[in-house]
Order: C-alpha cells, then structure tokens, then sequence
C-alpha cells in the first residue's frame, strides 16, 4: 500500500502519542506545580509508543506519507525498541539525583521529541526524510548533553557534539546530494533500482557519495573515524541521557543505516543472501571500520578509571561488534545484528542504572566508588552489575554471549577470517576491564570512607528486571531470535 | 540416564537452595552442601552400571529453531570425569566445612563451589558443543570468583584475573573452533559430530578448528606456554586448590581432547603437536616443582606436569594410550586431592608452607606424615600405589615415540621421583626446631580423614585395578578413541623393559633428591611466561594508553582534522586507484563575464570572514557571503531558493549580531603546533570537494522524476510554483520535519537560555 | 555559469573549513556558517546547473523553455532551513559556554575541565 499523508495518519498512532504527549507536558509545565507527573506522564506516553507499535504488527505493511517512510516488520520491531529505549531513560531519569531541579518540563519535552526523531530515523524511505529525521534527534541530544545547568562539562562537550555533529551532517547532505545527482532520485527502492543496472554510474563518484553518507550514519553509531565525540559527550552528559544516546539514539542510527545500505545499496538474493549493486563494494569499507571501531574502542576503556567514560568507550567497541553483523551481507548477519542491538539494551542500560545507583549515593563515577560495592551493603547492584559486565564481555551463560555466538556464526560462514580473529582478541581484552570493575566490587575491600550504599527500589528494581533479563535471554533466547527473524521484512514496493 | 540429570542439576538446585536452607551464621552449610554434593556422587554411582553397558543420551527441546537443543550424553568418558567431580567433591567440601572458620563468609564460598562443581558436571554431560561452552566459561567464571576469595591478598586477585583473562580467552578461540567445526558439519551435537569425522578432517577449515580448539584445551590444563595462570591461582583457599588441581577446571581441558580425540586426531596437526606440548610440560613443570618452597606451588608444578603427562597420552588416539591416560587422570585426581588437603592442614597447623621453615613432620604430625608419603609415593609411581602402574603405562607408550620425546620423557620422570621424595622424605627430615615444636600438633581427625580416604583410593587402585575400575577405564578410552579397546590388564607386577627404565628413573630421581642437584631458591623465581604475561600486559595497557592519548586529545579542532584527512585520503587512494577522468567537461555553457563579476562578490566575502580584524567585520562577512548566494540563486533560476535565502539570512545576521555582543572580543590567542598544517588541510578540503563535483556531474542513469512532477503539478495539486507544490504536497511529511525542526531548535535555545548558570552570590 | 560557481565552491569552503580548524568560538561559529553556505551550492550545482528558467507553469501544461530540476532546490530550502536552526542552536550553545566556562578559547575547552 502506498498511502498519502492523511492516511497515513492512521498508522502513526505511535508517533501521534509522542507528539501529542510533548506537546502537553510542554503545556502542563506551565500549569502545574508539581513537576514530577510530568516525568510520569513522559513514561506512559514511552509505554503507550510502545504497545502501539506491538499493535501495528499485524497491520498491512506499505509506504506511508508519499513513500517518505516505510511500514514494515523491520520498522515495527525498531518502533517498539525504541520507545522501550525512551521508556528507560525517562524511568532513569526520575530516580536520578543529578535531574533534580532541573527543569523537568523542558527535559521530558526534549526527551521524548527525540524519541518521536528516532521512530522516524527507523522508518524513512528517503534520504531527504532520512536527513530530516537525523537532525531533529540531533538537535534534541545537543541540548539534553548539556541540560545541567551547574555542569561546566556537560555545557563543553553539548558544544562540541554540535559543532562536530555539523560537519558530519554536512557531508552527509552533500553525499545525497551526489547521490541524488547520479539516480535522479531520493527513494531508497528507486536509487536500488536505478543503480542496479550497471552503468557509468556506479564508479568511484557514487563510492565517495557513499562514504560521504556514512559520515552521517557513522556520528550517530559512533564508527570511528566519527566516535571522538562520544567519550566527552558521554561523561557530560547526565547519566540517563548518556544512557539514552548509547541505547536509543545508536540504535535509531542502525536502523537507518541498514535501511540505506540493505535497501538502496544491495538486492536480495535466494537464501538470505544479499549482494552488493556492482562496483560499489562498500562491505570491505565498513569491514575496515568494524575492525578498526572496536579495536580503538576496547584499547582506549583499558586504562580508564572514569566508570562512566569507560562505558562510553565500550559503547564504540561494541558498535564495532555490530557492524560485523552488518558486513556479511546475509539475513543471517542482519539477524545478529537485531539480536546483538536487542542484548546491548538489556546490559548496557543495566549497566547505566547500577552506575546511576552509586552516582546517586556517592556522587562517583569512578573505579573507586565501586570498591567493594558487595561489601558495604550494595551485595544486589554488585550482583547485577556483575551480570552486566559478564554480558558485556561476551561470556556465557548471559545474553551478550548468545548475541556475540550469532554475530561470530555469520561471520565465519562467510569466512571472514581476519574480521573473526580480531573481533575475538577484542572480547579478551574487554573482558580484562569489564574484569576488573568485577574484581573491584568483590575482591577489593571497601576502606572505612566508603559510604554505606543505600539501594533505593526505584533503581534496583530497574536493574534486577534487566539482569533477569539479560539471564533468561542469555538461557532462553528463542522469542527474541524470533521476533528479529519475523523483522526481517523491508518494504520495497 | 536420568540419575544423571539429577546428579548434574543437584549442585545447582543447591546453590540456590543454600541461602535459605542454612543458618543466619551459615555455620551448617558447609554439610548442606556436602549433602548435596554426596547425593550427587551416588547419583553418578547408581547410574554407573547401566550407562557402561550401554552410553546414552536425553535431550530436551531447547531452540528448536536453530536445531539447538538442551542435550546431556553420559558413556565412560564422562563417567570418569562425573567420579572424580563428585567423589573428590565429596571429600573437599566435607574438609572444607570441617576447615573454614566461622569468620569466613561460609555460605558465599559453598555458593560458588557448588555452582563451580555443577559447572564441571555440565562440561563432561553435555552432549552439544555449545551447551559445553557454556559450562565451560561458567567454570572459568566461579573459578574467578573462588580463586579471589581471600580477596584481602593483593596476590589473590591477581591471580584470579589472571586466570580469568587466560582460560576465558582461551574459550573464546575455542568458540570460534566449535562454531568452524559446525558450519562444516552443520550441526553442534556431538554425536553427528563424532559421524562426520572424514568430512571434517578433509575440509579446509580442519587445520585452523584443531588449532583453536587445541589453544582452549591447552589454556584450561595450563599447559606450556600457558601454565602460568595455575601457580597464580594457588592463593585460593586450599580446599578450593584441592578441588581445582585434582578434579575439576584444569581437567576440562583433558576431557575436551579426549572427547574430540576421535575427531581431531585426523587431522594431521593434532596428535605431534599435542604430544610435544604435553611431554614439554611435563618435564618443564616437574623442573620448576623441584624448585620451590613453598609446598602450595610446589604441588601446583607438579599439577602442570602431571597433566602435560596426560594430555601427551590422550593425544595418542590408541587404545593403550588412552588407557593410560584415563587411570593416570583417577590416580591424579586421588593423589593430588590428598595432597593438597594435606598442605592445607600443614598450613593450618604450622602457620607456614615453607619447606625451609616447617619443623619435621614425622615427629610433630606423624599420622598426616604417613597418609603424605603414601600420596607422594603414587605421585612418583613407586609400588604399592597406583601411580606406579599407570607411570609404567606411560612409560611403555614413550618408549614407541622418537628418541628426543623419550629422552626429555625420561627426564621428566626422573624429575617427577625428585620433587615427590622432597614431600615425602624432605618433609620429614628437616632439622628440629624445639621452639616450634611446642606449637605445632598433629593434625585433627576431622581434617585428615578426608586426605586419608583418598590415599586409600590410590592404593586400592595399586592393588585391585581391574577389579576397582577396569570396566570405567576401558569403556572410558573406548570412548576417547572413538572405537573398541581391549579388556585392560593392570597389573603390578610384571617383568617388561619399561620396568628397567622405571627402576632407573627412581634411582635417578632419588640421587637428585639425594645430591640436591636442583638449588632451590628462597624466594620462588618469577616464571618466564609469567614475565611475559606481564610483560604483555603493561605493554598493551601503555600502548593503548599512549595510543588513545594521541588522538583523543579533546581540542575540537584535531578531531576534525583527523576527520577530513581520513576523508582526503581516501578519495586520493581511490583517485590513484581507480582514476578519474581529469578530461570531463567544464559545464555546457561558457560563463559570461559579468558571472564572473557576480561570483567575485561571495569570494570576497570569504575571505573578509576570514581576515576580518573585529568580530563585527567577520559577522558582517558572513552576511554578505549569505546574500550573494541569494543572487546566484536567482541568476539559475531559483527564485524561491533565492527568497528564503534573503530572509533566513537576515535573521541570521540579526541573531549573530545579537549573540556577540555576550562573546569577548577577537584577542591575540598563543599559537599552536602545526598551524600551516590546517591552511593546508582547508585548502585540500575546498579543491579536492570542489574538484569531487565538477567531476560527480554528468552522470546520471535514469531519468530526474521531475518530470512526474511537472506532469502533476496543476492537475493534482492545483499549483503553477512546482517547488511551493513539491514542498506543501508531494513531501508534505518533508516540511512538517522542516517546521518541527525549527520548532524544536526554538525549543531548544529557550530551553538554553532559560537553562544558563546561575550566578554564584558573593 | 559554471566556472564561476565552482570558484565560489572552493573558496567559501575552504575559508570555512580554515575557520572552523581555529580555537576562537565565535570564529568557528562563523566558519560552520560559511561552510553551510558552500554546501547549499554544492547541493544547487550537483542537481544540474541549468540555463533553464524558474519551474513555474504558466498555463495548463506550458512550463517556457526548459525549467530547471525542481527537486534539488526541495533538497536545498530543507538544507538552508536546518542550517538556519542549527546556527541559532549553535549560536546560543557557544553563549551559554562562554557564560559557564568563562573561555572563548577552544584550546581550553579539552575535556579536562572538572566541575566545581
């Protein structure tokens, strides 16, 4: 179906319930006193995103708005992780001691804006609406960077992003334009067509339009040679929008780039197998960038005392690992990929709660405000963050192993070899750090100056709901990979 | 079969159990545990009979999907593994609840062990490479866990890192093995792996499978160059090394080769390669072992070398071979169990491990004296015990291999006889020391009935072996071959050459025991692979620290200097590479001159921006640059473009005029590293992009859908300005973006402004 | 026409890339602003320069001569009005980091800052 923008409304109610609930917290805040139901009303709007995308499952799979922006199982499934994306980082947000005082109308308001960004970063069709969309979320992320009034850092680093996010867009916004200049069209399924014929075309110009392109793309996923933001962004950020971009608005960033890349940029074959359009042989780049991404990534969180940055680093290692799923060109690597991105929320945001956690009681985010967690009355956050960590590194019984074996399983089957052997030194050096926080909240003894932690219900319940999760899907994995399987659909007319 | 579910699930259901089942104090769940883990030995012994007559299997749907399923598989193999688990199991956590203090977190230690030992019972049931890995990693996990928990001692958590790092690495090239050997063979259970063997070995992953799976195998035994972790990880409570050492984690190694013996073996790299590594081991660790002083490492040597012993064995893939390995493995775990429960009590006792420091034991502990020389003795394979038997087995197989294996072989037996007689005679020799001997006493029932067990075991296995274990051997080594074995005949005595060389090896290693050919140091020396995982360690931690500095150097402007230069460089990789045509031409239509007037007027602008001397110049530059861009759109035929260019340009103007007045002025800033360096990079970047369009232009496949536009335009939308109709019609989504971005970027500055520090109060 | 745009292209970039690699706030702030104005031309002049006319219909199906390619000056409003609402984002972010960081000076701003 290809419906025109007031049909398409109907099938919008996801993002009708965000824009509508943006609208009225920013009203509310005017109105109301008491600042906390803002927050609230910001989380149930995330839930109802949430169940309205699930609705949509079964609906007709088309293009909506003019074939600016796909129905399909691929968006549903990104639809529905995105609001739980947002749902999270709104639940952060309100047990978050930093958030206090600050404006709680604005924040709610910018937060769930972008969320309203990232549905649509998902679901695009076009590079226009692509574009669009990616600067909208944009926009939103500079100003919730540096949303702390008193955090001199926060204010730096939301300036840098800025600055850093203009240039990258700009050689996005150029890349389409090239493209646009040599397949007369912005469609995504038109540009596939176009250039699927071989022609002049498909020479080195579109491969520089394409590398121009993942400028954009790369920002948002943090692949280097575009991830030097994200450690400075990350630590000054407050801890639930860190959270936010390192889940959500990454996530969106995939979405969108397996959009491009899957759709506009390869045709699928018989059997899952996938093939590039001729003379664009674009996996070899990106394999470079995965190798590349997640050696940096790992090497750099070696060494790092800072809790908060050090997950930041992880979060670019682990955007190397996703993109190993991107390069094989399967929908077996595709699979892996929505899993792996599934897990990833699951022990990255895990992660992030239990950091909020001794952020709340200690005003620390370094190594050593985790000294001996387990020992002075934080034996629950030390076991979860435990689980996380272990997940993290890949190591079994946990999620982020049976997403890591997927990623690995489609790799070797297309006898990527260099790409399987780093990625597996990688995972021995991240488990050396992701290790040592464990060492630190179990084997070293807290000193007489440690406070006391204190677990409020709010976030442990929070983080033990994930690290139960992170167990079972790490047991019992069969309704995720099923549901990535059934997500597998991109509408192309 | 389904003993042996329950034998498996026991520990686990255990460790869950364990919180609420013990007291407050956790004074009672070291016999909760032992509880379980008995009724776990007896589950394996129950169901002993019918599995050696007849292996089998259970599965249970797990992701169906995938073809994965939950699966355990029990034949001799893993019987002999699931003894030694649960029956030296049996014996540590008694000793261990009999041997803990109450200061100790009792309930959190049996917690781990529990899980550690329901680990390893995972290991050798599972009938599924994956399901293996599992519990493989689960094991290396609680053993990090187990190893750290004396966490007070610096060393302790180091060595529990360390083995962390070592044997999970290690499994994660094994995962990379398994998950070769399933594309091959397309399915992760063992038994259709066991069917494909040919058409592994013929395949041309073969080599590099065998090679990582040989790399998790050699780093979970500690086997040269790996074996550094094991003497690290003897810091933990000695229970806990007990376990490790004798029945668990170091042996998941062993089973793995065997178990993938009948596999892996046909592949050409596999057997020389492990056998070199074993014996190398073996003979390298029964060297170091000679060398120490403290009992703890040395015993924890003399683990290396045993298991090089067998690990050489089970590489062999022959009947004999494997049958000497399989009853090598049951002496070791009896042995070496004993012993280290023994140092523990030493320890205990005496304050100390120090050989040079203990007082002699026959006379302060002569009852744990004797269950030592009987453990030793089995451990140098002198008669009665059973480590004479399986050395002769061993022995018998070296004498077949080529003249070097069996001389280093030899050696390492020699050697082996050496370290053992320190514990046995050494220990009971040393000088009397009357001061100490007022404090030290002989050791408690409670403590050394357990070791005393044990050393039975072995010489049970000395005196009845076939009666004892015959059956468990031979369906064992059936199993690690993969084909049929003989009956075993284990005998003491016989008269055979490898009895000559086992009488030389014992004199050898008495005259180096004798003579003190091996100095032994004071303070144990530091291990070369130790010196070189460290070496590595702070290397790759400097490297990356120095490497990460360098770039991440948080000044915006290297960041994007980085950027662009990555991005030059590849377009002249590409322009070198592939080419560009340098012949294209220079537009359609010649420029008229008074175009080129027009265009002077924003390269000036341009270049105002940049020299302008005042912030206001620079501002008013950048108006102009804006403006005449205006005009160029108006001169190609873009009104509309040229419309919103004027008026967005002059708010612009009006906001940067508004904004600097809050910004200080231009001031002399000190210089930086490099600065011709970014004149350089700005030109590149202007020429090569510009050059980059001139040369993108002109090629176009397929038709511009403009003309559906100029088809449609009046008819379905009723407007003549195609890009006003484009723009509120055809892409109506496209300008509701445009006017939310807007919107949320309004939002956004009302948001920062509103958001802006508040002034501190004096 | 199309010499002279190139030229404009080239210069308006490279000034703007030269101001954006310096370490005076407001400096980079107007070298983003150039920049963004090169990259709307580039846009204009990768769509196809035309000698065409204005696309807007006269009559029924009468559209003069040849008009241009309406689609890329659709690309190129949404370019210039994003550009527009980034620069007034940017605008207010450099103010509100001058006021609490107390330094237009970018070689300051190296992430080491720690908060009081």
């Amino acid at each position: 179906m290809n419906l025109s923008s007031v049909e398409s409304l109907a099938y919008s109610l996801p993002e009708l319930i965000l824009v509508f609930a943006t609208v009225g917290i920013l009203m509310l805040d005017l109105l109301i006193t008491r600042k906390r139901i803002l927050g609230e009303l910001a989380l149930c709007a995330c839930g109802g995103a949430a169940l309205a995308s699930a609705l949509l499952a079964g609906a007709e799979q088309g293009y909506l708005f003019n074939q600016m922006v796909a129905l399909d199982g691929f968006a549903i499934f990104f639809k529905l992780f995105l609001s739980l994306s947002a749902f999270a980082a709104v639940y952060m947000s309100l047990g978050s001691r930093e958030l206090d005082n600050e404006h709680p109308g604005e924040y709610y308001t910018l937060l769930l804006a972008a969320a309203t960004g990232t549905f649509y970063m998902a679901s695009a069709t076009n590079l226009l609406m692509a574009y669009l969309a990616l600067e909208f979320v944009s926009l939103t992320s500079y100003v919730l960077t540096g949303f702390i009034r008193a955090s001199r850092r926060g204010s730096e680093a939301a300036l840098k992003y800025l600055i850093y996010g203009g240039v990258a867009s700009g050689a996005m916004v150029y890349g389409m334009s090239l493209i646009f200049g040599l397949a007369g069209s912005l469609d995504y399924a038109t540009i596939g067509e176009r250039l699927l014929v071989p022609s002049e075309a498909n020479g080195p110009i579109l491969f520089i339009a394409v590398l121009l392109v993942l400028a954009g793309f790369g920002y948002k996923i943090s692949m280097v040679p575009f991830h030097m933001w994200s450690p400075d962004v990350y630590q000054g950020a407050p801890l639930p929008v860190t959270a936010y971009l390192s889940v959500g608005s990454k996530a969106a960033g995939f979405a969108m780039m397996i959009r491009f890349f899957y759709v506009a940029l390869s045709h699928a074959g018989a059997g899952g197998v996938w093939a590039t359009i001729e003379g664009l042989e674009w996996p070899n780049l990106i394999v470079l960038g995965s190798i590349i991404t997640m050696t940096l990534g790992n090497l750099a969180a070696l060494r790092q005392d800072n809790v908060k940055r050090l997950l930041a680093y992880s979060s670019i290692a682990h955007a190397g690992y996703i993109l190993m799923g991107f390069v094989v060109l399967s929908d077996a690597g595709l699979r892996a990929m929505l899993f792996y991105i599934a897990t990833y929320y699951l022990m990255n945001l895990g992660a992030f709660t239990v950091l909020m956690m001794v952020l709340n009681n200690s005003d620390r985010e370094d190594m050593e405000a985790f000294r001996g967690l387990a020992w002075r009355g934080g034996a629950l956050p030390a076991a979860a963050m435990a689980v996380f960590m272990f997940s993290l590194a890949g190591v079994p019984p946990f999620a982020g192993f049976i997403g890591k074996f997927y990623l690995f399983a489609a790799v070797i089957d297309k006898e990527m070899w260099m790409l399987a052997i780093v990625a597996a030194l990688n995972s021995v050096v991240s488990l050396y750090y992701y290790a040592r926080i464990v060492r630190t909240m179990y084997l070293d003894q807290p000193l007489k100056s440690d406070p006391v932690m204190t677990t409020d219900w709010h976030s442990g319940a929070f983080a033990g709901v994930l690290a139960v999760g992170t167990i079972v899907f790490g047991v019992y994995w069969r309704p995720l990979i099923d549901l990535a399987d059934k997500s597998l659909v991109f509408f192309r007319g | 079969m389904w003993g042996l579910v329950v034998a498996s699930l026991l520990p686990f259901v255990g460790a869950a159990l364990l919180p609420f089942l013990s007291k407050s104090r956790g004074d009672n769940c070291g016999w909760i545990a032992s509880g379980f883990i008995v009724a776990s030995f007896a589950a394996v012994a129950i169901s002993t009979p019918a599995v050696l007559h007849q292996p089998g299997a259970i599965a249970f749907e797990w992701v169906p999907s995938l073809g994965l399923q939950f699966s355990i598989a029990a034949d001799g193999l893993s019987l002999a593994f699931a003894f030694l688990i649960t029956g030296v199991g049996s014996i540590v956590f008694t000793f261990a609840a009999a041997y803990l203090g109450p200061e100790e977190n009792r309930r959190r230690f049996f917690c781990y062990l529990l899980i550690f030992a329901g680990a390893m019972l995972g290991v050798v049931f599972a009938a599924n490479l994956i399901s293996m890995f599992v519990f493989w990693e689960l094991t290396s996990v609680s053993s990090f866990l187990l190893i750290g928990f004396w966490h007070e001692r610096d060393a302790s958590r180091g060595g529990a890192l360390k083995a962390l790092v070592i044997t999970a690495g290690g499994g994660l090239a094994m995962l990379v093995g398994f998950i070769l050997i399933g594309s091959i063979v397309g399915s992760y259970e063992i038994a259709d792996i066991m069917a494909a063997r040919e058409q592994i070995a013929a395949h041309r992953w073969a080599t590099a499978a065998a090679m990582l799976i040989m790399l998790g195998a050699i780093t979970k035994s500690a086997q040269f160059p790996f074996h550094s972790w094991l003497p690290s990880a003897m810091e933990a409570p000695t229970p806990v090394s007990a376990y490790l050492h004798a029945a668990t984690m170091v042996k998941a190694g062993l089973y793995l080769v065997a178990r993938m013996g009948p596999v892996l073996s046909l592949i050409p790299i596999w057997t020389p390669t492990l056998t070199v590594l074993g014996i190398v081991t073996m003979t390298w660790g029964s060297f170091l072992a000679l060398r120490q002083t403290d009992l703890k490492a040395l015993l924890a040597f003399s683990t290396i070398s045993q298991l090089g012993l067998i690990m050489a064995m089970f590489a062999q893939n022959t009947a004999s071979a494997a049958t000497a390995g399989v009853f090598h493995m049951l002496n070791h775990g009896l042995f070496k169990g004993a012993l280290f429960l023994m140092v523990g009590v030493i320890e205990h006792e005496a304050h100390t491990r120090d050989l040079t420091k203990l007082a002699s034991l026959r006379s302060n502990m002569p009852r744990l004296f004797a269950v030592l020389v009987l453990a030793s003795l089995s451990m140098a394979g002198i008669p009665p015990m059973g480590g004479f038997i399986s050395k002769e087995l061993f022995l018998e197989e070296v004498l077949q291999m080529p003249w070097p294996l069996t001389v280093i072989a030899v050696l390492g037996a020699c050697l082996t006889v050496g370290y053992c007689l320190v514990l046995a005679i050494g220990l009971g020799l040393t000088h009397q020391d009357e001061a100490e001997r007022k404090h030290a006493h002989d050791a408690p029932t409670a403590l050394l009935w357990g070791p005393a067990v044990l050393v039975f075991g072995a010489l049970l296995l000395g005196l009845v072996p076939t009666f004892l274990a015959g059956g468990l051997i031979e369906s064992a080594a059936a199993a690690a071959i993969g084909g049929h074995v003989p009956h075993p005949h284990l005998t003491m005595f016989h008269l055979s050459p490898t009895l000559i060389v086992s009488v030389a090896a014992i004199s050898a290693g008495a005259a180096v025991f004798r003579f003190g050919w091996m100095r032994r140091t004071p303070d144990a020396p530091k291990l070369v692979a130790d010196r070189v995982y460290e070496a590595w360690l702070t290397g790759l931690e400097h490297n990356a620290q120095r490497l990460t500095a360098s770039y991440m150097s948080g000044l915006l402007w290297r960041y994007v200097t980085i950027i662009v230069c990555v991005g030059i460089i590849s377009m002249s990789a590409l322009a070198v590479f592939v080419g560009f045509d340098a012949s294209a031409p220079w537009g359609a239509r010649p420029a008229q001159t008074f175009e080129y007037v027009v265009a002077l007027i924003p390269i000036a602008a341009a270049i105002g921006a940049v020299v302008a001397p005042t912030r206001l110049a620079a501002i008013l530059a950048l108006g102009a640059s804006g403006f005449s861009l205006a005009l160029l759109f108006s001169l190609v035929g873009a009104p509309d473009l040229a419309l919103t260019q004027i008026m967005v340009e002059t708010v612009s103007v009006a906001l940067f005029l508004s904004a600097f007045v809050h910004l200080p002025a231009y001031r002399k800033l000190k210089p930086r590293k490099f600065q011709p360096l970014y004149a350089a990079v700005s030109i590149a970047f202007g020429v090569g992009v510009t050059a980059l369009l001139h040369h993108a232009r002109g090629q176009r496949v397929g038709g511009t859908i403009a003309d559906y536009f100029v088809e449609n335009s009046v008819e379905k939308a009723g407007g003549h300005n195609i890009v006003n109709v484009i723009l509120v019609d055809f892409r109506g989504l496209d300008t509701l973006g445009e006017i939310s971005v807007l919107g949320i970027a309004a939002l956004t500055c009302y948001a920062l402004i509103k958001l802006r520090p508040e002034r501190k109060r004096p | 026409m199309d010499v002279p745009i190139l030229l404009v292209i080239a210069v308006t970039l490279t000034c703007g890339m030269y101001m954006v690699l310096e370490r005076t706030l407001l400096r980079v702030v107007i070298g983003l602003g150039l920049m963004s104005n090169g990259v709307n031309l580039m846009l204009l002049a990768s769509g196809g320069l035309g000698a065409g006319t204005a696309p807007i219909l006269h009559g029924q199906r009468d559209y003069g001569a040849s008009p241009v390619d309406p689609l890329p000056q659709a690309l190129i409003l949404t370019a210039i009005v994003i550009g527009f609402g980034v620069t007034a984002l940017l605008l207010t972010l450099a103010y509100r980091t001058y006021q609490s960081v107390g330094s237009d000076d970018l070689g300051e701003l190296d992430g080491k800052l720690t908060d009081e």
